[in-house]
């Protein structure tokens, strides 16, 4: 079942005058390809439940919408999606304050949401177009700092899991492994962590998707927090491979105020 | 100078070779002006933002000026050393009958020194809001919303207050909200806060900001802070009105219009009423 769900991000024929539609929960993305044109719509909607699938579809069906954009490729009838993370950095409120003593770790395990990347080209190992990427599931703005230097982020609030096997699995979504080190001499006590999504990769294991292994390094709220995406694929569910590549590099070292110990706003 | 037009009376062919000398001087420097403009616009200012690109430009087309009109008067044979020491006199005068002019030029040069805003942010002077279009050495123009081009002197802008509205990436979107007074505040607050976190252009982080306010004639008054990229200001404006309409609509709560109390004048005694001409309806 679970094989079957992750199917769906299989690189799909789509030969010139068809029709064709993905569908990941709340997204669907219209696809029609035209000689040297590939039309393409994306349809979020509002039904609690959330289906899975990639099917060709009659162009009767399709959506009537002025949305529609139109890429103009000259060859290739291959349809590639990927998930990728998103290209911004996400706050994540967990639903419960979670406190680390000191010189304590803690491993946590958090479900993101994956983006819908669509790839175009004449076959998978050759070089793909990249056409489009939509967010599956739309999460709502934040800033994250204060507010004259701090960065817009995306804001989702999340259970941070002590393993793996209790997160639903999805195909829409990643499974990010945390690992926070308590370095200082005071109790960690975070209410949101905000996790650069732009240097994790996307891997596919038998049965989800995962990312790399964020280290997190506190030494206290004085201190830049230090944060170590892992460069190796993660190994919590057997072996798994790459399916998308980080957005930017991944560097020796990456320093950044991670949590917000602090409150900026006293509202007036 | 005289002696100068005299040469000219008494040397007509080298006058007009003179003439020539100039006139290739002038545009000579004015080439020489457009080719380091383009020079510096293209490397040193490529990457440089609006304002200094314009500020650059105009130092170089300043200076040039300047030193293309030192080299024509070296060129007419005009004595440069004798203008200079006139300069101080002349300007004293000058300095008198352009008091507003000069002050507008140091208080340009403020303006540029302190840097309050740039060109491309938006500014609210008194009552008028725009878009710097270019800071100038005598003043600075602005294009409003509805395209009115508006000339501000710089020692007016210096001497009033200026509100830099671009200049952070977020702002904060005040809202005043009245409910009648039957309304729970609790209630109230609770839906005002969910219509704030559910509006696509709202950030959620800074938590939106929800304050009971006041007691008013047209009943109690809350005030919903929002906070928001400063990109999104129009359309979190109209969404977030629409919003909390159609939620108090959707949830029964009303929005109050003016009332008015009348007194009797004898404790909660009921205002007398007498019906005229009832019968004959």
């Amino acid at each position: 079942m679970a094989m079957d769900l992750l199917s769906v991000w299989e690189p799909a024929e789509i030969a010139v005058g068809s029709c064709a539609s993905w569908r990941l929960g709340s997204l669907s993305v219209w696809v029609e390809h035209y000689e040297r044109e590939w039309h393409l719509l994306p349809v979020y909607h509002r039904e609690a439940e959330e289906p899975v699938g990639f099917s060709l579809r009659d162009k009767t069906e399709k959506p009537f919408s002025t949305e529609w954009k139109h890429y103009l490729l000259r060859e290739g009838n291959l349809a590639a999606p990927a998930p990728v993370m998103p290209d911004r950095a996400v706050i994540l409120r967990p639903d419960r304050v979670l406190v680390i003593p000191p010189d304590e770790k803690a491993q946590f395990f958090v479900s993101l949401p994956a983006a819908f990347r669509l790839s175009v080209g004449v076959s998978a190992v050759g070089r793909m177009k990249l056409l489009c990427e939509y967010p599956i599931v739309p999460m709502p703005g934040a800033w994250f700092g204060d507010p004259v230097s701090g960065e817009l982020c995306y804001f989702s609030e999340a259970r941070f899991f002590p393993v793996p096997s209790q997160i639903p699995r999805s195909p829409l979504h990643a499974v990010c492994p945390l690992l926070i080190s308590n370095e200082s001499d005071k109790e960690l006590q975070f209410d949101r962590i905000c996790l650069h999504t732009e240097f994790l990769g996307v891997y596919r294991s038998l049965e989800r998707f995962w990312t790399n292994e964020v280290n997190v390094l506190f030494r206290g709220p004085e201190h830049v927090t230090q944060i170590l995406p892992s460069k190796s694929p993660p190994q919590f569910e057997g072996a798994a491979r790459l399916v998308s590549r980080p957005r930017q590099a991944v560097e020796n070292w990456y320093f950044k105020r991670t949590f917000d110990l602090l409150k900026y706003f006293t509202g007036f | 100078m005289e002696k100068f037009f005299q040469w000219i009376g008494a040397n007509p062919s080298s006058a007009v070779g003179k003439g020539l000398v100039v006139a290739g001087t002038i545009l000579g420097g004015v080439l020489a002006i457009r080719i380091v403009l383009g020079l510096v616009s293209k490397t040193f200012l490529r990457r440089a933002s609006d304002h200094n690109r314009l500020l650059g430009r105009n130092i170089i087309i300043y200076s040039g000026t300047a030193i293309l009109f030192m080299t024509v008067l070296g060129e007419l044979g005009v004595d440069l050393r004798t203008i200079l020491g006139a300069a101080g006199i002349v300007g004293i005068a000058i300095g008198f009958a352009s008091q507003t002019s000069v002050s507008n030029v140091i208080s340009g040069l403020f303006l540029l020194s302190e840097k309050p805003f740039a060109v491309g942010d938006v500014i609210r002077v008194g009552d008028k809001t725009g878009t710097i279009l270019s800071i100038d050495l005598m003043s600075i123009k602005i294009r409003t919303f509805d395209n009115l081009f508006i000339r501000l002197p710089n020692e007016k802008v210096l001497n009033t207050e200026v509100v830099n509205i671009t200049r952070f990436p977020i702002r904060r979107m005040d809202l005043i909200v009245r409910v009648a007074y039957k309304e729970d505040i609790g209630r109230v607050r609770t839906l005002l806060a969910e219509v704030a976190r559910s509006d696509a252009h709202a950030l959620r982080e800074p938590e939106p900001l929800v304050l009971f306010q006041n007691f008013t004639d047209l009943g109690m008054e809350f005030l919903l802070g929002v906070w928001f990229l400063k990109t999104d200001f129009a359309v979190l404006k109209n969404s977030l009105a629409q919003a909390i309409k159609e939620r108090f609509d959707a949830e029964g709560v009303e929005l109050p219009v003016p009332h008015r109390a009348l007194y009797a004048g004898a404790g909660t005694a009921p205002l007398p009423i007498r019906i005229v001409g009832g019968e004959d309806r």
